[in-house]
């Protein structure tokens, strides 16, 4: 007799309902930062658990009231709440904060700032703590905006939360009619490139460079000099997130992984890596061109420069110049040409086969998002962007998976 | 005659953006963004639906034979493949089925790139590692491709003119 069944049914399909057992094994097998071991296993706590549901902006005025109360003594008030658009990640809201600063001692006045906030699960999982204490440790050395405090455990908000300063600037500016390979890249004009460029270089320098010395990032790892421990760990954990979320398996993603284990590079010096390194993550001043704020820090770690070298430079970020023909990695400079700004700015050197092996990796990664995270996401119907990770489900099966084909194929002798 | 399904997407699409649509608060930015994404999604699942079934039978055809090549060089090697082996067997007894829809062959599919997975890590760093990563590697082009002419119509690809049209692929 043929039995009749879901997908689902048929799989029983230990991701969307995972038992203790199956996170003690996915926390055994894969070894990595305590930090996010943390968040990766309360997403695995919570999967079973309900779907995502509105929070109403009444709602979270309370929240924020109730958690302001915590950390001011003297009077405040909120005003101007509102739901931002836009990302497939985090959840945000803007309001302007009227106070006295955070100790009390600043005449009265009013503060535009962001709560950001994780949805029950999203196309990237990753700590608020992580991301505040970056933050705060970059403050003074590149423009970040400033962040006031965080709610990781959830006690005030629904969701682990961050506050910080809504920055000031543009992401592109409004005469972007870029010719992009893809549609992510952003145009900054003859105009504005040439600044753009020198001061991405220049806070590349100050973050690839960072006196680790000077800051407190007490949720990070530092990986040590002359071992690949640190990369492994990064690549374990993606080998987790991919155990984890998949609906399929793919050949692919296993050769992948094992490649990058075979073939991990020592690290010959310690930088601070963004992690989504590309335009569109900071905001640029239309004026002048200087960056105004750099966003978006959640997939930080401490590690290989060349992680965000490789990202920086992909396809998906680059464009077609003025002349027609020469392509611009990130918006900016042909790849050759970005290496030795880079070299120049930095000092520091760009290494070929580090660089192979980052865009194996980032591709890697890339998919697993994709491919992977984005579909159990919207499977469980746990984020505010379903719809949108549906489609990002559709270009990890198809693009991602083939430009890491592609990738492998020329990485593998 | 039971509703169609075509019918009732076109329906649902045409009454979203007809009655819906228009009635929304445009200074709900996030709610206008949300249904223009929920028209283009029914838009590309309308278009893609008749070709379902025919696309789940040729990936599950594709990883077949796909499984076989490599259980004949992980054998060659020394390895068990008894597990990939059944999950062969039983892919090409659905295939010849005309009873199973495409929730039956999406899970067997779904159950041989598991063990296609399993048999990759098992043979790792072996004599036909090298061998078995070939062949994948080669034989991917035709999943990816697939798969990337099925999501056309989400508008991400740099070249669309370049693909080919699924219902060539399947």
């Amino acid at each position: 007799m043929t039995i009749r069944l879901t997908v689902q049914e048929a799989l029983g399909d230990a991701r969307q309902s995972p038992s203790a057992d199956f996170i003690a094994d996915l926390r055994r097998r894969h070894q990595m930062e305590a930090e996010i071991d943390r968040v990766l296993t309360r997403k695995m706590q919570n999967r079973a658990g309900a779907a995502y549901a509105p929070v109403s902006l009444e709602r979270m005025a309370q929240h924020l009231n109730d958690f302001l109360r915590t950390k001011l003594d003297k009077p405040f008030s909120v005003r101007d709440l509102r739901w931002m658009t836009g990302g497939s990640s985090k959840l945000q809201l803007c309001f302007t904060l009227d106070w006295h600063g955070v100790d009390g001692s600043e005449p009265p006045h009013g503060t535009k700032m962001v709560l950001r906030m994780s949805p029950s699960e999203s196309i990237v999982e990753s700590s608020r703590l992580r991301e505040f204490e970056i933050l705060q440790a970059l403050r003074g050395t590149i423009p970040v905006p400033e962040t006031y405090w965080e709610d990781e455990l959830a006690e005030y908000f629904p969701y682990p939360a961050l506050v910080f300063a809504f920055a000031d600037g543009v992401p592109k500016p409004a005469t972007d009619n870029s010719q992009q390979v893809t549609g992510l890249g952003i145009n900054y004009g003859p105009k504005l490139r040439p600044a753009v460029t020198q001061a991405f270089m220049q806070d590349l320098a100050a973050f690839h460079r960072p006196d680790l010395s000077a800051m407190n990032l007490p949720s990070f790892e530092t990986p040590r000099i002359g071992s690949n421990a640190g990369v492994l760990k990064q690549v374990a954990m993606w080998r987790r997130i991919w155990d984890e979320d998949h609906g399929e398996e793919a050949p692919l993603i296993h050769l992948a992984a094992n490649w990058l284990e075979d073939n991990a590079p020592v690290l010959d010096h310690v930088s601070i890596i963004h992690g989504d390194c590309r335009s569109g993550n900071f905001l640029i001043s239309e004026d002048d061109g200087s960056i105004t704020a750099w966003l978006d820090w959640e997939l930080s770690v401490l590690g290989d420069r060349h992680q965000d070298l490789t990202w920086a430079t992909s396809l998906a970020y680059a464009h077609i110049a003025e002349d027609g023909k020469t392509l611009l990695v990130n918006g900016m400079l042909p790849l050759d040409e970005f290496y030795a700004a880079y070299e120049k700015t930095t000092g520091l050197s760009v290494d070929p086969a580090r660089i192979k092996y980052f865009r194996v990796y980032n591709a890697w990664a890339a998919t697993i998002v994709c491919a992977a995270t984005a579909y159990r996401a919207a499977r469980g119907g746990k984020s505010h962007q379903d719809v949108v990770l549906t489609w990002l489900n559709g270009i990890g099966s198809g693009l991602l998976m083939e430009q890491l084909r592609q990738t492998l194929l020329e990485a593998m002798p | 005659m039971i509703p169609e399904i075509d019918t009732q997407l076109a329906a649902v699409m045409k009454s979203l953006a007809d009655n819906v649509l228009p009635a929304l608060d445009p200074s709900n930015a996030l709610a206008g963004e949300q249904i223009q994404l929920c028209l283009a999604t029914l838009g590309l699942i309308r278009g893609n639906l008749p070709l379902h079934h025919a696309y789940l039978r040729r990936d599950l055809a594709a990883h077949a034979e796909l499984a076989a090549i490599i259980s004949t060089l992980a054998e060659s090697s020394g390895f068990a493949t008894d597990f990939l082996c059944a999950e062969i067997v039983q892919a090409e007894a659905q295939l010849a089925d005309p009873t199973q829809g495409p929730a039956e062959n999406e899970a067997q599919s779904r159950r041989l790139k598991t063990a296609i997975a399993a048999l990759v890590n098992a043979t790792r760093n072996s004599i036909a590692a090298r061998a078995i990563a070939t062949v994948i590697l080669a034989a991917e082009a035709q999943t990816t491709l697939r798969a990337r002419a099925w999501c056309a119509g989400m508008g991400f690809e740099p070249a669309p003119q370049l693909l080919p049209a699924l219902s060539d692929l399947l």
